[in-house]
């Protein structure tokens, strides 16, 4: 009687279970949907603008934070903050006009999603050449206070040549002089005795 | 003055006879710590030798086993090594104050204390040198700083401006100590061959014919001109090694004026010592009198008000402002780790003697080398409180850095190297004192109104 009982207790027990864990099947894979980004490049006049568009099967996501980088020597510079998705799941930024690129003005930018509640991390990047040309740092073959020793502002090396001449001068001086008071005592001697 | 001149005019043999008795006498006081040489002298000159032979071995290991062996690391690069090169770039500066300024300002009483004032700068620059060297890891390259040396760079205008400095007061030391070399050559008997023919060399053939005078005082008035601005430049310079470096306590355009004026007080604190230590131990008390006290410790005060106004520039107009790292380290200085050593330099080594010593009795002998004592106490670890913990608050933190960078505490081997640099001035000075007159005999009987060139001849014959 008792083992009937629950053989048909266990039934509905067993079937909550599953409901239960497909719900947080459903919920888990609610909150980490996996996304994709793809770059776009827009220019109009003097304005240019990075798109970041955030797709999720298909479909674009709506209110999806996106960060967006600029790739330097050591590590990602940020560019424009945190900036969320439309409903076109594009998130835009107003690219700087300042960022200097590589040798051919390319800059590499990263966009980022990080720690979303519902998206799961992921980052796409791409290259554009809107990099602001850089003249080389020449301070080495110019005349600076950097440069190398061969290359030091003609006019400080007249100035502390002239100061320096002039004060080891002045001890040379007194140095020839104390040779002079040795002298003055022999020359003394001499006279007495040619006295 | 008139009657000065009267009488020797009415009397002349009289007047020569007179000042001959009062120079011999002179003379004589003043060339006695020369002739014996105590216990006392051997167990101090005894003890100076073992620190620096001490702080020789552990320069020693230094070379064998590199800078691993101190406490320096890539955050406090300059420890108390170069807290140590500063200290005695400021006492270098009181050759100049007392020899050049009060001579060349036409002060008298400052005449017997010249040459301890002078030899305190020759011995403090000799080792300025000198520890900038242990400082290096290797030793070795400094050459590199003459053969590849950039003009642009403050440490070559610190090398330039050190060896010149070194060789004026050298030749500021040496001119006028020709006639007492002179003086111990013919008259100083007993006294082993060696040291009769270190005389005989050191003196030129001094005989004391106006010419020699003439060229003497000549030079000696060149130099008393030349070495005023090398003093200011020196250490103005070595404030530049300081200032042109961008850290927070450093960024400062007041650097020069502030170096010059801490090391005129503590070159000050240092002669007054120096002339308390000479006058007990060598019985000089007709020389350097209560009035040199009294005379120094007015300068003190004058000196100690001065460089508490740039004090109060240097820590209270950016404390005002208290931004970023800064902060940190005016708050490290005032409350945090160093703030023992800061308020002890603020208060021993500046607001008390300047508010004690404006008192006469305060101005005595004894209370006076109490305070000067504090003074230079003072101007040491203030030198370390300017180099140390800057270096620990940079602008710019090494990320990820090990524990043992971001503090610094100077290790026995630097310790000992330190003690052995200050043994080390201790003992050209005492050797020096040894061997030639401590004061100058013919300024101070020039400065008695004797008429030196005159008399000088009849009493050498």
């Amino acid at each position: 009687m008792m083992k009937t009982f629950l053989k048909i207790k266990k039934i509905p027990f067993l079937l909550l279970v599953v409901l239960g864990l497909i719900s947080i099947n459903r919920v888990w894979a609610d909150e980490t949907k996996t996304a994709e980004i793809k770059l776009s490049f827009h220019a109009q006049d003097s304005l240019k603008t990075c798109n970041a568009l955030v797709m999720s099967e298909g479909k674009p996501l709506a209110n999806v934070v996106v960060k967006f980088y600029a790739k330097r020597l050591y590590s990602l510079l940020p560019l424009g903050g945190d900036i969320t998705t439309g409903e076109e799941g594009i998130a835009s930024l107003d690219f700087p006009k300042d960022l200097p690129g590589d040798e051919k003005d390319n800059i590499i930018v990263i966009a980022k999603i990080e720690d979303d509640e519902h998206v799961a991390n992921c980052q796409s990047q791409a290259t554009i050449n809107w990099g602001v040309k850089v003249k080389n740092n020449d301070h080495w073959n110019s005349r600076s206070l950097s440069a190398a020793r061969d290359k030091a502002p003609t006019l400080l090396i007249i100035v502390s040549n002239i100061i320096i001449t002039v004060i080891w001068g002045v001890i040379a001086y007194v140095v020839i002089q104390v040779f002079r008071i040795r002298k003055s005592s022999s020359r003394i001697k001499n006279k007495t005795i040619t006295n | 003055m008139m009657e000065e001149e009267n009488e020797i005019a009415e009397n002349p043999a009289a007047y020569t006879e007179e000042n001959i008795a009062k120079y011999k006498a002179m003379d004589e006081d003043l060339m006695r710590p020369l002739r014996k040489f105590g216990w006392g002298s051997k167990v101090w000159i005894g003890i100076l030798l073992l620190v620096f032979l001490t702080g020789c071995y552990e320069y020693y290991q230094q070379l064998k086993y590199g800078l691993i062996i101190t406490g320096l690391r890539d955050y406090a690069s300059w420890g108390m090594y170069i807290s140590n090169f500063v200290f005695f770039v400021a006492i270098s500066l009181v050759g100049a104050l007392i020899s050049s300024v009060l001579k060349l300002t036409h002060f008298e009483w400052f005449r017997p204390l010249t040459r301890i004032a002078e030899i305190i700068a020759v011995a403090a620059i000799i080792f300025a040198g000198l520890i900038i060297v242990v400082d290096m890891g290797r030793p070795e390259r400094v050459m590199n700083l003459f053969t590849h040396g950039r003009i642009q760079s403050p440490i070559m205008w610190d090398i330039i401006v050190v060896t010149t400095y070194l060789t004026a007061s050298f030749l500021f030391l040496y001119l006028p100590l020709l006639p007492g070399i002179a003086t111990c050559r013919d008259r100083l008997h007993g006294v082993p061959k060696w040291q009769k023919k270190m005389y005989t060399w050191l003196a030129l053939g001094w005989e004391g014919n106006p010419e020699q005078w003439r060229i003497m005082k000549t030079c000696v008035r060149i130099l008393s001109i030349l070495i005023i601005p090398l003093a200011i430049s020196i250490h103005t310079v070595t404030a530049w090694l300081f200032a042109s470096t961008l850290r927070p306590g450093w960024d400062s355009t007041n650097f020069g004026p502030y170096f010059v004026a801490g090391a005129f007080l503590a070159g000050t604190g240092c002669v007054i010592v120096g002339m308390a230590i000479f006058r007990k131990v060598y019985h000089l008390e007709k020389y350097i009198h209560d009035v040199h006290f009294n005379n120094m410790g007015k300068l003190l005060v004058f000196l100690c008000i001065i460089y508490a106004y740039f004090n109060v520039n240097e820590y209270l107009v950016p404390a005002y402002k208290m931004r970023g790292p800064e902060e940190k380290l005016l708050n490290d200085l005032f409350t945090g780790q160093f703030a023992p050593i800061y308020w002890f330099v603020q208060i021993f080594g500046m607001l008390l003697p300047a508010c004690i010593l404006l008192f006469k009795k305060a101005r005595k002998p004894l209370p006076l080398t109490i305070f000067a004592i504090l003074v230079v106490v003072g101007a040491w670890l203030k030198r370390y409180l300017i180099v140390s913990p800057i270096l620990l608050h940079p602008y710019l933190p090494i990320q990820n850095a090990p524990a043992n960078w971001v503090h610094y505490f100077p290790t026995f081997p630097e310790m000992s190297i330190v003690a052995a640099s200050l043994a080390g001035v201790l003992l050209i000075i005492t050797i020096f004192s040894k061997f030639f007159p401590i004061i100058s005999i013919w300024e101070v009987a020039e400065g008695d109104g004797i008429d030196i060139e005159k008399i000088y001849h009849p009493i050498e014959k």
